[in-house]
């Protein structure tokens, strides 16, 4: 009697325990997204309002080679199928997006991700469900510090930007007031952050910081500060609307500093806008700088830019060559170049592998790409732009 | 402590340990998930609201920041206790007191390190009780500020009261059923050996019958079967024992011989049927006791010391250390002329020598005194003088006894007296050396009686332990009804491996058989001794008799023949006398000379004819001592001369004997010159006469007057004692025959004491003689008394 107890109540035991250790078992749904004939990829960006040039161009950059590659059969005979959804650069949008890609459309992978404030709301998603993220339009350093085992860049960092302006305008020119304009969020953060980091390498600081609020054009109290503060060269950090106003009005105020902003501003609307500045003050004109992550859309040297511009003017023919349609179509490159690397027997797994595999790979933009298991930082590097008479960005070598 | 309980107990304790871990890893892991709710919660929320007002802080904006403030604390009242906001320089820019603040908000900024996030403060004191968030105010990396969120401790500890609550009531309730559970399962795992012990211990108490019922499959299931098979073993093992014991009873109690066995403390252990039986105890009466109980009460040393003075011809005392007399012998008492009461106790110079001190030198050494030193026999010779002058010499002995006498006895001590007519001091120190001999003797004989006892006691029993074993031991065992039993007994020491005394296995064998056997066999061969003196007697008495006759036909026949003549010599000497003229004096002496031969001849024919004659006998019933008196007259002369002490010890009144006065009368004579005779130096005669009737007489004697008289026959003695020269052993049975003289021709015939017999057999009468060479000699006459007086 006294063994059958003991055993009894050994077994209630361990039963309690187990039940106490046991965690639920996450279906992680391996083959979402892909059958026979095709692989959904999904992406978020701006598709219509101030940042819409932004989104628009990185998608097309992207399906230009897409489209190009689903024409010549796919890639392991799958077609690549990119939904892409607006989120108006509004990050709760992306987050709304994200979710709608990932639980009705069932893709396999997220790409072509577009803005600082935007792709970092998605972060946990995509770290939470294990969904690859591959080309961020953004620098932020939060996508890359700490380590983010889904998320895959391409372009380098804002940090990177940050640093070039910095030495180009304190190395090269001798500068010694830098001030910092930005957009009110995560984005004009990251890139103060940058700048900051630069300065402090060699001492200094910004002379003045301003901001302005994200979707607006309310940008002059901030250059009222940072005119006040007789600052030599402004970092400008945001959309490329109220940059361009924010110009204007220093131009207006005969405010004449060297300006720069990154490679976010979205450089052919940019310049558009500084059209006028450039009729008025042609000197001041030439003290913009933008720093860039791709090689110039109108190189001819680059069998890459040269590939991109036939499959723009071939599927995108109203389009204009651009670097945000250079990044998306890069982007896209290393797309089809890592899920022909994981074969036809395709899984995340696989996926993310191949991408980790990548080495080397020369997307002919005079750069290659790489990835490790621990770096996910595909490009490195960043180019120097200025903006022509012809309203188009040029890269230079200062 | 019962093993029910301890298991109980033990589990309880584990029980115990377990909640107070649990309710401890409960607490901890709360508060830990209270810090990282904080983290998570509180510390995004402070972070979002620095990001949302870094600029305001850059700006100076404080009533912007100060609404924002009231605004998220509006939001988040039940557990924001405040915000505040310091600007770069630690200025508090803003904060959400409307009245007065408490002082260690003041004290709240602090600059973070680089890359520190936030930190989390918990804040205790009077009024205040808070869990204080702060984090910069960052523009990029640059810290313009710091905010603090003051979350309410209340809110948190509430938070963890009653998670603690909830798991210590679960844990009370786990508790509750896990001791219940306990309780039964201690019971279940304890019943099995409350079993196990209850049937140990009637094991213990030698009921091998004893089985546990095994229930439980587990060890101590195994041990209930190891038990059981374990008690059969025992019990089979026991059945073989006590069989093999019984065996072993059946043997002892079988044995017709009676065994003891004693223990050490000289207690008896076990004794065997025939013990019981031979003494009348039972069993179960004798075990336990002292061995000694069942032996005859022994003699004590002083006893046995006693019964060897007794031995002792001389006056022999046994003295104690501080001189009393402890035992005397009879010897003593006739010289005392006192009682012995009277002496017992009483010192021995007191008594002895009417001294009030110890003998002493120079006059008289007390040979105790003298001779103890060197633990040997001292023999003194002490002198006085009696009431009528004579000197008296005294030798005086004492002799150290053994040890083992007791304490009461110490010296052996003997007196001699030695004076004899002459005595001198040098004769009586001549016998000392015989004396000294004698108590040595007498000391080693009582030692050695000693020794030869059993005690049976526990002194008596490590003297056997020591010799190892005794063999034969004549004992006696005393029986219930106190019948003294003779015994041999025999016995040997049991030891232990280590040599150590066990016990004493002893056995007695009934001796009262053997003993009626030895004495019926003394008895026959008395009988048979008797018998045998007898038939030599008669014989002897057969050749006397045939002797006798002859003799008196040579003798009858030799007178006639020899009378005739010398009556005729006489006559002749008679007429020749008559013829014979005055002046011849030679012839006339010549023929007085002839005359008295033929008178004598004549005188020696009448012995003759009187011995050879059976005369006839003029009986008439006779006073025996007139007799005497008339005998004694006629020798009286004779006494004077040789210097003779006559002592008559006559009884007066006693019965008339039927005799022949003349005859008597002649018979006495002879017998008193006899004496006179063995007596050249003096000398004393004692003569005695009594009565007394026939069957009370001495054994030796009582042969010959058996032959003479009726039992019961009243018969008259007549005895005459000297001390004079005796008669040698040799002569002895001579010295009735006829011509048997050892006076010369001259002084007798050698016929006296042959008519004497004669006469005496005609009166039915004896006459024996007894002597010791150098001392004197007793002549007794026994006669019958007239059947009237």
């Amino acid at each position: 009697m006294n063994k059958n107890f003991l055993i009894c109540l050994t077994f209630f035991m361990v039963l309690v325990s187990a039940s106490a250790c046991a965690k639920k078992k996450i279906n992680t749904g391996e083959s979402q997204g892909v059958s026979d004939s095709e692989i959904i990829i999904g992406s978020s960006s701006a598709l219509s309002g101030q940042a819409s040039f932004l989104g628009s161009q990185t998608i097309h950059g992207s399906l230009a080679y897409i489209n190009e590659v689903n024409s010549k059969g796919g890639v392991h005979g799958r077609k690549i199928r990119l939904i892409s959804y607006d989120d108006q650069y509004e990050p709760s949008e992306t987050v709304t997006n994200t979710q709608r890609l990932i639980n009705q459309d069932k893709v396999f992978a997220l790409f072509d991700y577009v803005g600082t404030p935007t792709s970092l709301e998605v972060i946990d998603i995509v770290h939470k469900l294990g969904i690859p993220l591959l080309g961020l339009f953004t620098g932020a350093e939060d996508l890359r510090v700490p380590y983010r085992p889904y998320i895959f860049n391409v372009r380098d960092s804002y940090y990177v930007e940050a640093e070039g302006a910095v030495a180009y305008f304190v190395d090269k020119l001798g500068l010694k007031k830098i001030a910092v304009m930005y957009q009110k969020d995560s984005f004009g953060l990251a890139v103060l952050s940058g700048v900051q980091l630069a300065l402090k390498r060699r001492n200094m600081e910004p002379v003045a910081t301003a901001v302005y609020t994200r979707g607006s054009m309310d940008v002059a109290l901030a250059m009222e500060d940072i005119r006040s503060s007789g600052a030599e060269a402004v970092i400008m950090v945001g959309t490329y609307a109220p940059l361009a106003k924010f110009i204007k009005l220093s131009n207006d105020a005969g405010f004449k500093p060297y300006f720069h902003t990154v490679s976010f501003v979205g450089s052919e609307a940019f310049v558009k806008e500084l059209v006028e500045v450039q009729k008025i003050n042609p000197g001041q004109y030439e003290k913009i700088i933008v720093t860039q992550v791709v090689p110039s859309p109108y190189s001819e040297d680059l069998p890459g830019v040269k590939e991109y511009r036939e499959l723009v003017k071939k599927y995108y023919p109203n389009d204009k060559p651009n670097f945000v349609a250079l990044e998306g179509f890069i982007n896209a490159k290393i797309l089809v170049k890592a899920l022909e690397d994981a074969g036809r027997d395709l899984t995340k797994e696989r996926f993310i592998e191949a991408l980790e595999s990548i080495y080397n790979f020369d997307v002919g933009i005079g750069k290659v790409v790489s990835y490790t298991m621990l770096n996910h930082q595909g490009l490195k590097g960043i180019y120097y732009s200025k903006p022509t008479k012809e309203g188009t960005f040029i890269t230079f070598n200062p | 402590m019962k093993l029910g309980q301890k298991i109980l107990l033990n589990i309880i304790f584990i029980i115990a340990m377990l909640s107070s871990a649990s309710i401890f890893a409960i607490t901890y892991s709360l508060d830990k998930l209270q810090q990282e709710r904080l983290k998570t919660s509180e510390v995004i929320f402070a972070k979002s609201l620095s990001t949302k007002l870094f600029r305001d802080v850059i700006e100076g904006k404080v009533s912007a920041i100060t609404s924002a403030l009231f605004e998220e604390k509006k939001l988040r009242e039940e557990k924001i206790e405040y915000i505040l906001v310091f600007n770069e320089k630690g200025y508090l820019l803003s904060h959400t007191y409307l009245g007065t603040m408490p002082r260690e908000i003041l004290k709240l900024h602090s600059n973070f390190r680089e890359g520190e996030k936030y930190r989390i403060k918990k804040i205790t004191s009077k009024g205040l009780f808070v869990f204080d968030i702060a984090v910069p105010v960052m523009e990029g990396i640059k810290e313009v500020g710091t905010l603090h969120v003051g979350i309410k401790g209340s809110y948190i500890e509430n938070l963890l009261e009653t998670a603690a609550t909830s798991s210590l009531v679960v844990i009370s309730i786990v508790t509750v059923i896990a001791v219940f559970l306990s309780l039964l399962m201690s019971a279940a795992i304890v019943s099995p050996v409350n079993k196990l012990n209850a049937a140990l211990i009637k094991v213990s108490r030698g009921n091998l019958d004893a089985i546990i019922e095994v229930e439980s499959k587990d060890e101590i299931g195994e041990l209930g079967v190891s038990f059981n098979r374990m008690t059969a073993d025992l019990k089979s093992f026991r059945d073989n024992l006590s069989s093999a014991q019984k065996y072993t009873e059946s043997i002892i109690s079988s044995m017709v011989d009676a065994l003891i066995v004693i223990n050490p403390d000289a207690t008896i252990r076990s004794v065997n049927k025939s013990t019981c039986d031979l003494l009348g105890y039972r069993e179960e009466e004798l075990v336990g006791k002292e061995f000694g109980l069942i032996f005859a009460q022994n003699e004590t040393a002083a006893e046995i010391a006693g019964a060897v003075l007794d031995q002792i011809k001389d006056p022999a005392l046994l003295i104690s250390r501080d001189f009393r007399i402890a035992r005397i012998n009879n010897a003593v008492i006739e010289m005392l002329g006192m009682k012995r009461k009277d002496i017992i106790g009483q010192c021995c110079y007191d008594v002895m020598h009417n001294s009030k001190d110890i003998c002493h030198p120079p006059l008289d050494k007390c040979p105790i005194l003298e001779g103890v030193q060197e633990n040997k026999p001292c023999v003194e010779t002490h002198s006085y003088f009696d009431e009528e002058g004579n000197q008296i010499l005294v030798n005086v002995a004492a002799v150290p006894l053994a040890d083992r006498l007791g304490d009461s006895i110490h010296y052996l001590h003997i007196t001699r007296q030695v004076n004899k007519k002459g005595a001198s001091r040098d004769g009586a120190l001549e016998e000392t050396g015989y004396l000294a001999q004698e108590l040595k003797k007498y000391a080693r004989q009582m030692a050695e009686t000693i020794e030869q006892k059993l005690i049976f006691d526990k002194t008596g029993l490590e003297k056997m332990a020591e010799s190892g074993s005794v063999r034969n031991l004549e004992v006696q065992y005393k029986t219930k009804n106190g019948e003294k039993i003779p015994v041999s007994f025999s016995a040997s020491v049991i030891q232990d491996r280590d040599n150590k005394l066990v016990g004493i296995v002893g056995v007695a064998r009934d001796m009262r058989q053997a003993r009626a056997l030895i004495a019926s066999l003394e008895k026959s061969t008395n009988e048979l001794r008797d018998l045998y003196l007898d038939l030599q007697n008669t014989h002897e008495m057969l050749v006397q008799a045939e002797k006798m006759t002859a003799v008196g036909q040579l003798a009858s026949g030799v007178a006639h023949e020899v009378r005739n003549p010398l009556g005729i010599i006489l006559q002749g000497v008679n007429y020749l006398e008559g013829r014979l003229s005055n002046g011849q004096g030679d012839i006339s002496e010549a023929l007085s000379m002839l005359k008295e031969s033929v008178n004598r001849a004549d005188k020696i024919i009448d012995g003759l004819l009187d011995f050879s004659k059976f005369k006839t006998l003029e009986l008439k019933p006779e006073d025996i001592n007139s007799i005497l008196d008339n005998s004694l007259v006629l020798v009286r002369s004779q006494f004077k001369v040789e210097n003779i002490e006559i002592i008559k010890e006559l009884k007066v009144g006693l019965p008339s004997v039927l005799a022949d006065k003349n005859k008597l009368e002649q018979v006495f004579i002879n017998v008193l010159l006899n004496a006179i005779q063995s007596m050249p130096n003096g000398g004393r005669i004692i003569i005695r006469s009594h009565d007394k009737r026939s069957g009370e007489e001495k054994p030796g004697i009582a042969r010959m007057i058996k032959d003479n008289f009726r039992a019961g026959e009243g018969m008259v003695i007549v005895e005459f004692e000297d001390t004079g020269i005796g008669i040698p052993e040799e002569n002895m049975k001579k010295i009735f025959d006829p011509f048997f003289t050892t006076k010369g021709q001259k002084s007798g015939t050698g016929l006296g004491l042959s008519v004497s017999r004669n006469i005496l057999q005609m009166h039915k009468g004896l006459i024996y003689a007894e002597s010791q060479a150098g001392k004197g000699t007793k002549i007794t006459l026994i006669l019958k008394t007239s059947g009237r007086g």
